[in-house]
């Protein structure tokens, strides 16, 4: 064989194998992302854990929502991040004409956790914590006299979208689950 | 009789190359639109699923022609090594039309319930990294094949 061969021979085998390694992890990484998604035990969001806290007053809202993880695929589940929306529902009071209220839906909630890594075959189990402080209420919103607590109860209904997202495989993979208008309780 | 060997060849390479880059993709990519996650049926965009088999059967379909013609060449030839590097530049083409077709980023409504995407757009830019290497290494062959053509000639006479 002639030496600009072999020396091609060892280029070709090394670009083979690269090849072949990059499938196979891709492969898993694939399958490792459907075989989390197909097994409703793997992804444990229950929103009707969410624990909200209106103490002293519905003006100190916070929540946590306990929820875990299985690693069901074949490598290290990495940037675990749990997004969470909360929007409000509740009747606006009317000032110009009173008795005639509109119903309204305000965002007041949007945060990102990062859970960091859960090892492959293990069960990640966490606390999301959502603080009085991470809260954003549109500027000129007054809970105590903008919503018209005579309605219900309760007079504020939540909705929460909960947004997972994790990579997979050294970040070949990002996967992303949403769930979309949750309802999760509501005030008083 | 070499002749009747090659176009074997040939056909051979062209049914693998098809199987590996039109009928597996169509097949996965119909599984994943039929796909049910935890009770949910999915929902999907029909233009964009359009558009992704579209692409991947339009190279596909390129990238079998070029096979066939590489792989129905006399080994070491000029004609080999030209076709081969076209097939290399069209595979190129083809993982990018998963990108541009909107396949390596995919979000799957779950029906009443939420969505789903998997992103892989990092791995496409890893394969064409593998590509971009294959094509140095389809260079080096037209280049070598070129120089030493009277040696490869001496050699297929002597085989």
């Amino acid at each position: 064989m002639r030496p600009s061969r072999v020396f091609r021979l060892i280029v070709r085998i090394f670009i083979s194998l690269l090849t072949l390694s990059v499938t196979v992890v891709s492969m898993l990484g694939g399958m490792s992302a459907f075989t989390i998604l197909l097994n409703p035990d793997n992804i444990g969001i229950d929103p009707s854990e969410i624990n909200m806290n209106f103490n002293p007053s519905p003006l100190n809202i916070n929540f946590t929502l306990p929820f875990n993880l299985t690693n069901a695929g074949y490598f290290d589940l990495e940037n675990l991040k749990l997004k969470i929306n909360l929007a409000m529902n509740y009747s606006h009071v009317n000032y110009t004409v009173p008795g005639v209220n509109e119903s309204r839906v305000i965002k007041i909630f949007n945060k990102s956790q990062y859970f960091g890594i859960i090892p492959k075959g293990a069960t990640g189990k966490f606390n999301y914590t959502g603080l009085f402080s991470d809260f954003n209420f549109p500027p000129l919103f007054n809970m105590t006299s903008d919503v018209d607590w005579t309605v219900g109860p309760p007079a504020i209904l939540f909705f929460a979208n909960f947004t997972v997202s994790l990579d997979y495989s050294l970040g070949l993979h990002s996967l992303t689950i949403g769930f979309t208008n949750i309802p999760i309780g509501g005030y008083p | 009789m070499g002749a009747v060997k090659n176009l074997l060849r040939g056909f051979i390479y062209t049914a693998i190359y098809a199987v590996t880059t039109i009928i597996i993709p169509l097949v996965t990519f119909s599984w994943l639109f039929q796909m049910t996650v935890q009770g949910f049926p999915l929902d999907f965009e029909q233009q964009e699923y359009q558009n992704i088999l579209f692409w991947v059967t339009a190279f596909g379909l390129v990238i079998c022609g070029c096979a066939f013609f590489s792989h129905s060449s006399p080994k070491q030839s000029i004609r080999k090594a030209v076709f081969a590097l076209i097939q290399v530049i069209v595979n190129c083409l083809y993982i990018w039309s998963y990108r541009f077709s909107g396949a390596t980023d995919v979000q799957f409504t779950i029906v009443g319930y939420g969505f789903f995407s998997l992103d892989v757009q990092q791995m496409v830019l890893i394969y064409m990294g593998i590509y971009f290497l294959t094509i140095v290494i389809k260079m080096y062959d037209i280049i070598d094949f070129t120089v030493n053509r009277e040696k490869i000639r001496e050699n297929r006479m002597k085989a």
